[in-house]
Order: C-alpha cells, then sequence, then structure tokens
C-alpha cells in the first residue's frame, strides 16, 4: 500500500486512487480508505467509480465509529457528547428514529446535557417539517426550550427555535429569543436570515407553541414559509382529485380490474369506478376502515403519516395511496397481473398534464 | 419462537416484530426501545380485523400479506393462520431483500404454531 501511495502522490489518477482505497478497504483500514477517497472525489469529480468508492468508504466508516460509539456507550463510563455524536451519525446513516432513541437514552443518563436536547430538538424539528403532526411540533419546541434553558449559548439551539416559532407563527415569542440571541451569532447569515424573516412576520394569536402546532397539523401547512433557508418543505405536487375523477372514465381497465375509488380527507366518495358486481358503496366504507385503522396504527408505530401499501389476499390485491387529504385504492383479482394494476394506478396518479 | 423473531430482528432497519392474534394477544415478540408489545399488538388487531373485514367484504378471499410504507418506516403483516406476524421497520429497510427473510420466518413460525395445535 506504501508503494500504491508514492505512485499515487507521483502521478495522481482515478485508477492509482480507486485501487489504494480498495487496498485499505480489504486491510480494514476504513478511515484511511475514507480519507484518500475523500481527496480522490474532490481532485476527479467526475469519476463515476471514485464517487462510488467514496460512497462504500464512508458507510463503512460510519459503520465502524457507530459500533464504536454504541461499545462506548454500553461501557462502565459513558459521556453525553458519544449519545450526541452516535445520534449524529446515525441520522447521516438515514436512520433517524434510532438517531432518536439514542438522543432519549442519553437523555435518560443525563437529562441536563443541552447538546443532546437540541440534537434531539433538531431532528423532531426535521421530521415535523415533513409530518406537519402536532406531536413532532411540541416535541421539537420544547426539547430546544430546554436546551436553552440549560444553557442559553447552546449552539444552534437558539437559531432552530427562532425559526420554528417563526414557522408556527409565534412571532412574538421569535423576537424575543432573535433580540437575545443575535449577540451570539454576530454576522452569521443564518442568524441574519432569521431577522430579515422576522421583519416580514405578522403577530398571530396567543403566540402559543401548543396551539400552533395544532394550527399546523389542522391546516396543513405553516404560517411562514423558510424553506428556502433551509426550513419548512412545500407540500409536495399532487395530482388533483378533479383530474383523477376525469382520468378514471378515459384510463382503460385491464383484466381482473374490479374497482378505483378516491375518497376525500372525511370518507367521502369523491371518484370511482366499478366493476359490475361491486358496490361503490360497500367499496367505500370497507377501503375507509382499512385506511383509517393503518393512519392511526401509523402514528402509533412513530412511523409517521402513511404513504401507500399492498394487501395481498388469496384471491386478489387491494392497493392503496395517499395523495394529499385523499385516499386512493384499487382493488384487482387474483388474474390481475401487478405491471398492470401499477400502470393503471401511474396512469391515474401521475402529475402529467392536469 | 423467540429466536426466529430474534434472528428477523437483526436484519438493517427491523425495529422489531411480533406474532399477535388477530384479537391483539402477544403470542411473542421481540422489539427494539420505543415500541411497546401492547402499543403493538393493539395496532395489529385494529390493522388486521379492518383489513379482513374488507377482503372477504370485497369477495377477495383470506388476507395473506399487507405491506404498509409510512413517511418514516414500513410495517408488514403476514397471516400465519392462527396469527399474523408483524415486523415494523424504520426507513433503512430493503423491503426486497428482506421480505425473503420475513418470508422464512413466516414460514418457520407457521410450522411451530401448526404443531402447537
Amino acid at each position: 500500500m506504501r508503494k500504491l501511495e508514492r505512485e499515487l502522490a507521483r502521478e495522481p489518477t482515478p485508477e492509482r486512487a480507486a485501487e489504494l482505497i480498495r487496498e485499505y478497504v480489504r486491510a480494514g483500514e476504513t478511515e484511511r480508505a475514507f480519507e484518500i477517497a475523500r481527496k480522490a472525489a474532490a481532485e476527479f469529480p467526475g469519476s463515476q467509480e471514485i464517487s462510488h468508492l467514496r460512497s462504500q468508504a464512508e458507510r463503512l466508516w460510519r459503520r465502524e465509529q457507530i459500533a464504536h460509539l454504541r461499545s462506548a456507550i454500553d461501557g462502565k463510563s459513558p459521556k453525553p457528547d458519544q449519545y450526541a455524536e452516535l445520534a449524529r451519525l446515525l441520522q447521516e446513516a438515514g436512520d433517524a428514529n434510532a438517531a432518536m432513541e439514542v438522543c432519549m437514552d442519553g437523555l435518560a443518563a443525563f437529562p441536563n446535557s443541552p447538546d443532546l436536547h437540541v440534537r434531539l430538538g433538531g431532528m423532531r424539528m426535521e421530521r415535523f417539517h415533513e409530518s406537519m403532526l402536532y406531536k413532532d411540533g411540541v416535541a421539537a419546541v420544547q426539547a430546544l426550550e430546554k436546551a436553552i434553558e440549560i444553557q442559553p449559548s447552546t449552539p444552534d439551539a437558539s437559531l432552530f427555535l427562532s425559526q420554528l416559532y417563526l414557522e408556527i407563527g409565534c412571532t412574538q415569542k421569535a423576537r424575543k429569543l432573535i433580540d437575545t440571541a443575535s449577540r451570539l451569532y454576530l454576522n452569521d447569515q443564518r442568524m441574519l436570515k432569521l431577522q430579515e424573516a422576522l421583519q416580514q412576520a405578522s403577530p398571530q394569536g396567543a403566540d402559543d407553541p401548543d396551539r400552533a402546532c395544532k394550527d399546523v397539523e389542522r391546516n396543513q401547512r405553516f404560517v411562514m414559509d423558510l424553506s428556502s433557508q433551509g426550513g419548512a418543505k412545500s407540500p409536495p405536487l399532487l395530482v388533483t382529485p378533479e383530474a383523477i375523477a376525469a382520468r378514471l372514465d378515459k384510463v382503460p381497465t385491464f383484466a381482473g380490474f374490479r374497482g378505483a375509488i378516491l375518497l376525500g380527507a372525511g370518507g367521502d366518495v369523491q371518484a370511482s369506478k366499478v366493476e359490475e358486481g361491486t358496490d361503490p358503496q360497500k367499496l367505500a366504507q370497507a377501503i375507509g376502515n382499512v385506511v383509517s385503522a393503518v393512519e392511526s396504527g401509523s402514528l402509533r408505530m412513530d412511523t409517521g403519516p402513511f404513504n401507500e401499501g399492498v394487501v395481498k389476499t388469496s384471491q386478489g390485491r387491494i392497493y392503496l395511496r395517499t395523495l394529499g387529504a385523499a385516499r386512493f385504492a384499487l382493488v384487482c383479482g387474483g388474474d390481475a397481473s401487478s405491471d398492470s394494476a401499477l400502470g393503471y394506478i401511474s396512469a391515474l396518479t401521475s402529475l402529467g398534464s392536469q | 419462537m423467540k429466536e426466529i423473531l430474534e434472528d428477523l430482528n437483526k436484519e438493517v432497519g427491523v425495529r422489531g416484530c411480533a406474532v399477535v392474534t388477530r384479537d391483539g394477544i402477544v403470542v411473542a415478540a421481540h422489539l427494539g426501545s420505543g415500541l411497546s408489545e401492547a402499543a403493538v399488538a393493539a395496532m395489529a388487531s385494529s390493522i388486521i380485523i379492518a383489513t379482513e373485514k374488507a377482503s372477504e367484504g370485497l369477495s377477495l378471499g383470506r388476507l395473506q400479506e399487507f405491506i404498509l410504507s409510512s413517511a418514516y418506516g414500513k410495517m408488514v403483516f403476514v397471516d400465519l393462520e392462527r396469527a399474523f406476524l408483524v415486523v415494523v421497520a424504520d426507513m433503512t429497510i430493503d423491503l426486497d431483500m428482506t421480505l425473503l427473510e420475513i418470508a422464512g420466518a413466516a414460514h418457520r413460525l407457521r410450522n411451530i404454531l401448526t404443531l402447537t395445535r
């Protein structure tokens, strides 16, 4: 490997770098492999092979760090920053649930760690941006307020909480916090953007975060969209119920098709198409009951809002999709191919021209 | 049964799994932190009953498998005849790969449940 390192230093090429990265990965030296991969990716940005190896080396390095931190935490004297770092790595690995669990375990052991409160608050806030669920918003506010209560200068706590207050419409609280925190974040671009946003914000109601988070969940929107500053995301573009209703008449059905139905938020039938022998009301009731159980179950298991599902039975399948506030279901018999069913759903629900 | 669930729990992304009857009785469970037996049992029973009723009402026969995807996780229900295998997973799960493991576990669990009949 030393020879390869010398050759790479003398004459850097993507092929040499790739070979060296592979050698270090094979030898189990993931930290060095990742270091070389990072440098090579910066030097050869157009190389797909290097880009792939960099991702692979990073994953291996992260996995190793996670195992190392887990073992340190399970040891005799774990530290709060080990929990915070483990949570950060898990979050980077895409395992937000595990990251939150680590924060909560850390807070059970170190309830006054401001860093853990901020880490947890930040993750809850990120989830709130996507889910718009009351419980995520309130958990984010509580964690961030706690971090500031313990240590007002905790990095990021005031920034996150100011943004969140603005997004949910607690303008007075945001103003007070930004006034106090701006001294901690002199010339920080993020704080300057929040100050700008505050100028445009108007006071909303009781300035009560609990009520404000409930309003976000009920209205499915934030009072202030700070998505351009890395905050709230706009809801995804969705095909309208009217477009689906119109397409139900046009899109041809397939062998095994039994029925398709679009239900509104209250379970009302917005559009349907059924084969002879299938009762639309019976279909609406059956699908409504399943969707209601599934949505409540998803939230109870903390897996967030329900997106889609497939029920397989001895004589057919039911496909379910969430489309904003509406729910779509397709029912097929056992003779329907899944390609036909998925193609049909795509033809009905893709954005295309509405 | 416990061993089968423990093995399944080692799959990447699996947060917990349990064998639950239609009426919400937990036969066996191996759940990660943050998941309680009572909550999983209540959730599973409610979803299974609603889906079985729908399947029956729409003349689709017996419920065999139900895969749900939500914003931050997935859930899988597999019929074991006398109960259901319930798997709760996070977004990191590679369902294409793990479904084979789930099917294998369901097969072994079904055999155990049949033998203890």
